[in-house]
């Protein structure tokens, strides 16, 4: 996969080639600033740019913008963001934004790495990827508390995870039951929240967060 | 003057009392008016002009309403004199219980005398400001940081000590006198002028005679001086009273400036000492944290090469260790320096900022954010977020609670948080059941507000943050 980096760090930014590079991808482009963003991607054509939140000239949330520009101008570009706190309200602005191809990560998942290369490829691949502490965020400002309340703990530690992106497989393996038994969750959980059932994962992962951001504000 | 607020940082209160006084100065303590607000432009000029017709008939009304106040006080005092001789002819039977009683009943009007003579000072001062349109500055109220009963002694030496209380009753005494005086000239020069003024007429109408047989011109002439002197003398009052009550009520500019200066100096120690307590916590934190886990990670990590050889199996599982050290390391870390200002404070503003604090806590946390009368000084956001932040913390870690409560509300220039949990109570700030609150309380002062901890044995648990606005 072709990938294009802003971070401002400098030792993040060598880790984060190093270990792009040994798991087979190609780093096309480094930044240390949003600013260059846009031009190395117009012209390198990544699959993927991973972007920070916190850059020059402001340290506040250049990345979340870079972000939005970015994927009105390239919607075809995956955007990987990753940052020192996830905040639930960036998590949103990045939604809604629209499309797949897109993760919301802590800046510690990178030290799992075999977890945070199946995010990068996922992401790369069109999924959609947030940071359990996101979703956690996500649920507490959730107005849909009676709903959500209706849920069994084992039907919402599902519901979760599918807000964070992941796949049957994966929800069936982070909860030790079968995949048979996930999707018995998920079908309960669509009818309770009285959401259509969709085809694909990515639009299940968008239809949950929809629901979770609706009338959050 | 008692520097009672120099040393904010030891008012906290140490004994049972678990309720704690909310320290917004500028806060009147109910039943005490509000001194001279600092916000109007204290001038000693009259808002519009008074001319002569006006100042004649808000002398006269003055006169009439001064006359009931001073015959209402009058009263009363003739029943408390009836009242005390009472008691005296019955505690000649009784010496005894009158030994004990006269010094009580002394000490209680003794007692409540600032506060009457406070709020009477009040009163004239806006009924100057309605009668002559001359906005008097009061002194700003000094306000006790202690509690309880302490504290209530505390905050009556605070306001006898003013010079507030004995000024009004300076202005109470000379204003009897100018009523008894004046008023009196004035009746007799009104009422004595419309007399000889119609003597001729009623004369001539019941054809009697009185009034000396003097002529009708002379009567006539008589008359008119007495009117005018009559009038003038009203007049007279009306400018006496508001000269009075400018230079007795109100206290000059630089007065009142150095009082708020003090209150300033006050909120800036309170600021020092809040930073200092945060960076002593964070010097703590870093130490007692984060740094033995980095040092424990190199120390396993420097075993592991060590046996990378010999002995690789427990290289292996030497090296999963670090690894799940270093991760559990960084999220220790990532807590620490959230607690220094997050930046979607900054940039996306409070409601944002609590959904990471609230998502936080192990305790469930219904959450109301209502900032529809407007967003807050980013100083004020700041000092809620914190105080919401450390109150959550203390409720997971000391209140044994199932649920907690967060409210967010815009009260009119006000910013008001509470944090309510079922758990156990008896928090106190100060000692280590409220953790941080101590600083945060200081945090809240320095903003021009105030925090109120209320925690009865056996709970619930209620904290009140409120700051001005725009501080």
């Amino acid at each position: 996969m072709r990938i294009v980096i802003a971070e401002d760090s400098v030792l993040l930014r060598a880790g984060l080639e190093r270990l792009l590079a040994d798991a087979g991808h190609e780093v096309v482009a480094s930044l240390g600033t949003a600013d260059g963003l846009l031009d190395a991607v117009a012209t390198h054509a990544p699959h993927l740019a991973i972007v920070d939140v916190r850059m020059p000239p402001t340290w506040t949330d250049e990345g979340i913008r870079a972000a939005a520009v970015l994927r009105a101008q390239h919607p075809d570009v995956a955007i990987l963001v990753l940052s020192q706190y996830v905040e639930e309200r960036y998590a949103g602005e990045l939604i809604a934004t629209g499309g797949g191809g897109l993760g919301y990560l802590l800046k510690d998942r990178v030290a799992d790495v075999d977890h945070f290369l199946a995010d990068v490829a996922r992401v790369g691949d069109g999924g959609t990827v947030l940071d359990p502490e996101v979703v956690a965020q996500l649920v507490v400002r959730s107005r849909q508390t009676a709903t959500l309340a209706a849920l069994t703990p084992r039907e919402r530690e599902a519901l979760g995870r599918m807000a964070e992106g992941r796949s049957n497989a994966a929800i069936a393996a982070a909860m030790f039951v079968t995949e048979g038994a996930v999707e018995k969750h998920v079908g309960s959980i669509f009818t309770k929240l009285g959401l259509a059932p969709v085809d694909s994962e990515n639009r299940r992962v968008m239809a949950v967060l929809t629901y979770l951001e609706g009338n959050t504000r | 003057m008692t520097s009672a607020r120099s040393t904010p940082s030891i008012e906290v209160d140490t004994d049972a009392a678990a309720e704690a006084d909310l320290d917004v100065p500028g806060t009147p303590v109910p039943g005490t008016p509000e001194p001279g607000s600092f916000k109007s432009t204290s001038t000693d000029q009259p808002r519009h002009p008074a001319g002569f017709g006006t100042m004649l008939v808000l002398g006269l009304a003055d006169l009439v309403i001064d006359l009931a106040v001073v015959a209402t006080a009058i009263g009363v005092l003739a029943a408390i004199a009836g009242l005390g001789g009472a008691l005296l002819g019955w505690s000649l039977t009784y010496l005894v219980p009158w030994l004990v009683l006269g010094p009580i009943l002394g000490l209680l009007v003794l007692a409540l005398l600032p506060w009457v003579l406070r709020g009477y000072g009040w009163a004239e001062r806006h009924r100057a400001a309605a009668v002559y349109g001359v906005e008097l500055t009061g002194l700003p109220r000094r306000h006790t940081h202690l509690r309880g009963f302490r504290g209530l002694l505390h905050q009556w030496w605070l306001d006898a000590s003013d010079s507030t209380p004995w000024r009004a009753l300076g202005f109470l005494a000379l204003s009897a006198l100018r009523i008894l005086v004046l008023g009196l000239l004035v009746v007799a020069g009104v009422g004595g002028g419309i007399a000889f003024l119609l003597a001729p007429v009623v004369r001539w109408q019941a054809d009697i005679t009185y009034f000396l047989d003097l002529p009708n011109w002379t009567l006539s002439v008589l008359g008119g001086i007495a009117l005018v002197i009559g009038l003038v003398t009203a007049v007279g009052a009306g400018y006496l009273d508001r000269f009075l009550a400018r230079t007795i009520l109100g206290v000059s500019e630089h007065t009142a400036m150095r009082r708020q200066l003090e209150l300033v100096a006050a909120q800036r120690t309170s600021a020092v000492a809040a930073a200092s307590d945060q960076r002593r916590r964070i010097e703590r934190d870093i130490h007692d944290d984060v740094q033995p886990r980095l040092v424990s990670i190199a120390m396993t990590l420097g075993m592991a090469k060590g046996r990378l050889e010999s002995d690789p199996a427990q290289a292996r599982e030497l090296i999963e260790q670090a690894h799940t050290e270093s991760k559990e390391t960084l999220v220790e870390l990532r807590r620490l320096v959230q607690g220094f200002q997050p930046s979607v404070l900054a940039d996306r503003g409070l409601d944002a900022a609590l959904s990471a604090v609230v998502a936080r806590s192990p305790i469930p946390v219904a959450l109301d954010i209502d900032l529809s009368g407007g967003s807050c000084s980013q100083e004020a956001e700041g000092v809620v977020y914190f105080a919401v932040s450390e109150a959550l913390t203390n409720v997971a870690k000391h209140a044994r609670a199932q649920r907690c409560a967060v409210s967010v509300a815009r009260v009119g220039d006000r910013l008001v948080a509470t944090i309510t949990d079922d758990g156990i109570g008896g928090a106190h700030v100060g000692d280590g059941t409220a953790g941080g609150l101590a600083g945060m309380r200081e945090r809240a002062f320095a903003a021009g507000g105030g925090l109120r901890l209320v925690s009865p044995p056996g709970g619930p648990t209620t904290i009140t943050v409120e700051v001005p606005c725009a501080s």
